[in-house]
């Protein structure tokens, strides 16, 4: 399954799971909840003991999952008995040394026999991307490329040749970066607005990465049912009329 | 393969928000490295501020104890800050002062590097913000004073295992928070390129005067040349020159905690594997699925997972060797150097003072061991004591 389709369906709805936290179970029990909610993409962050580019609270969910044991090969197979279930697109988002220390043609190679079409890895810019990407385009896997607000000139380059759809880091100008990015590429544009930050689900961007639902779970125990209504509600805004301007 | 790589070490693993920086001052590091003018004024601060050249000091009673080598101790210890970090503070402060930057931010293990940061940062009138695992600013609460003294900032760090690494992640995310004005000091041969070549070419005047020193005082070469590795700064610094002599021995010693076979140990090139971290490819040590592994020293200054990424080719190569030490050698050898020469060294470069005790006697009485005397050991007194049963606080 390729990338692409999770935006066939209007601006896509990309919630952001940590997994392991609490446990895989619920993590399973989630996604569940999020492709009956319509997601049409789901961000499985494999964690890392120094996930540098999460804020603290999905710091805290790694460090958990961490603690109770979750591993690689546990999240492949939780992949597996999901992918028997659902057939909403799956990215994983991790850190080079995940995908590195696993063999990064066994890491590939697993992600597309289980199907997950996408693979986000925020500490591998346009200089180092050529080590996974050689991989990934065999495996007709999606490395996704990261532009930030401090780009700038790079993201020409960045976005050539690129596959998938561009993701925006979070800053305080992402908006004005899908403008600049428009130009630039045909792909789908997708903006993270950050740790702690609600996404403006009217975005003139095709896609938002959400967070929050996630974060929800990590301070305020949310179940699988209420991620379900969150992630409900969100999908109805931004698939709906969408006229209205309003901020989750 | 991208820049900056020794072998398939080094590159530049960042967030892509960090590369247009890391860019920049790759460009101007290039543009300074060799302006006379910025050679000049470097060279002017080490000489007058720092205290530089370092003595190498013939160890005549050691050399007469331990039976062998004729021992040489490259005397770091006696400059400004007691350590061989003002070497890079200096010039990356520079650089960046002449980038227009207005704060500096820095990572800290023992206090060291802290410390030098933020002395450096008073000299020239900059803004300094420290990041110290909240584990450390415990065992070196005398170097979180100097730090405020100084007028640095000081942000224990509580996340993951509240050491060296963690405050790298945190002051990686307070670059990526706030990079306009802002560089970040890093304090050894790791991260993204151009780091670790940056840094080893500050840190290169250690063995740029050994050289000198050594042909001065001996008329050769030394035989090896030994020193303490966690990111490896010093070493890199002490061997850089004679690289290119193959018949000099290049030596790093590792903190091996309680043991490479225990899980207390830092002692990455032999204990890690290759992996991918701050920045580097390089070896790091590591629990199963690439996470990285909480790592143990007695020396906060060593307590570090990963290694540059300069050493890891120097091993891959077999031009250096690299040999863990524990904690119990290095305390012993912080009190033999005490004790027999009257200098208390640093517990980072114990560990290579302790190799040295027992390379020495296996050699020749012609032989020259210079050893980097990395640091001086004021700052470890309170915790050596503890070591060894004391009841004493600071």
């Amino acid at each position: 399954m390729k990338v692409e389709q999770a935006f066939l369906n209007g601006k896509a709805f990309i919630p952001f799971l940590t997994c392991g936290y609490p446990d895989l179970e619920t993590t399973e029990q989630m996604i569940y909840a999020l492709a009956r909610a319509g997601a049409d993409l789901i961000q499985l962050g494999i964690p890392f003991s120094d996930p540098t580019a999460e804020g603290p609270v999905l710091q805290r969910a790694s460090e958990e999952a961490l603690r109770a044991g979750i591993n690689t090969d546990g999240i492949f197979s939780l992949v597996k008995r999901v992918r028997a279930q659902v057939t909403t697109p799956l990215a994983f988002q991790t850190y080079a040394n995940i995908v590195f220390s696993y063999g990064t043609d066994r890491f590939v190679g697993r992600m597309a026999e289980l199907g997950v079409s996408a693979m986000i890895l925020p500490d591998v810019p346009y200089e180092e991307k050529d080590e996974f990407d050689a991989i990934c385009r065999k495996e007709g896997v999606s490395l996704i490329p990261l532009v930030a607000p401090t780009s700038g000139d790079r993201m020409a380059k960045i976005v050539r040749d690129a596959q998938g759809f561009i993701y925006v880091s979070p800053s305080m100008d992402a908006d004005k970066m899908v403008g600049a990015l428009r130009h630039l590429t045909s792909l789908p544009i997708v903006v993270d607005y950050g740790p702690g930050q609600f996404a403006d689900l009217t975005t003139r961007a095709d896609g938002v990465i959400v967070a929050t639902i996630m974060e929800g779970v990590v301070e305020h125990g949310s179940t699988p049912d209420i991620v379900y209504d969150q992630a409900r509600t969100m999908v109805a805004v931004m698939k709906g009329a969408g006229a209205q301007a309003l901020v989750l | 393969m991208s820049k900056g790589r020794f072998g398939e070490h080094g590159g530049q693993y960042i967030p892509e928000i960090l590369m247009n920086a890391v860019l920049e001052l790759e460009d101007a590091y290039t543009a300074f490295k060799d302006d006379p003018g910025f050679r000049r004024e470097l060279q002017q601060l080490l000489n007058e501020y720092a205290g530089r050249p370092s003595r190498l000091y013939y160890a005549e009673k050691m050399t007469r104890d331990l039976g062998g080598a004729r021992i040489y101790l490259k005397r770091e210890d006696l400059n400004h800050t007691g350590s061989h970090k003002i070497n890079n503070v200096l010039g990356q402060a520079l650089l960046a002062k002449r980038m227009g930057k207005t704060r500096l931010i820095a990572e800290t293990g023992a206090g060291q590097h802290g410390v030098a940061t933020a002395t450096v940062a008073a000299l020239m009138d900059m803004e300094c913000e420290i990041f110290m695992g909240a584990e450390d600013v415990k065992r070196q609460a005398l170097n979180v004073y100097r730090m405020r003294l100084l007028g640095a900032k000081v942000n224990p760090v509580t996340t993951g295992t509240a050491t060296l690494k963690d405050a790298v992640n945190e002051t990686m995310k307070e670059w990526v928070r706030r990079i306009e004005d802002t560089h970040y000091l890093i304090g050894s041969v790791v991260g993204p390129h151009p780091f670790p070549a940056m840094v080893r070419d500050f840190q290169a005047v250690i063995s740029a005067e050994v050289k000198e020193q050594i042909m001065a005082k001996e008329g050769r070469l030394p035989t090896c040349v030994v020193a303490c590795v966690g990111g490896g700064s010093n070493a890199i610094g002490a061997f850089y020159h004679l690289i290119e002599h193959p018949e000099v021995r290049l030596i790093g010693c590792e903190a091996a905690g309680r043991g490479v076979e225990s899980l207390d140990t830092a002692a990455t090139v032999t204990a890690g594997r290759v992996g991918i971290f701050h920045g580097m490819k390089s070896y790091f040590c590591q629990a199963d699925h690439g996470q990285i592994a909480p790592v143990y020293s007695i020396s906060a200054g060593l307590d570090y997972p990963g290694v540059g990424p300069e050493h890891s080719w120097l091993h891959d190569s077999g031009r250096a060797e690299y040999v863990p030490i524990t904690d119990e050698e290095a305390v012993d050898a912080f009190e033999y150097l005490s004790r027999i020469e009257g200098i208390i060294p640093a517990v980072e470069s114990a560990h290579a003072l302790a190799h040295v005790m027992a390379l020495a006697p296996t050699l020749d009485r012609d032989a020259i061991i210079v050893v980097n005397l990395s640091g001086r050991g004021d700052k470890d007194c309170a915790a050596m004591a503890r070591y060894r049963g004391e009841d004493i606080v600071e």
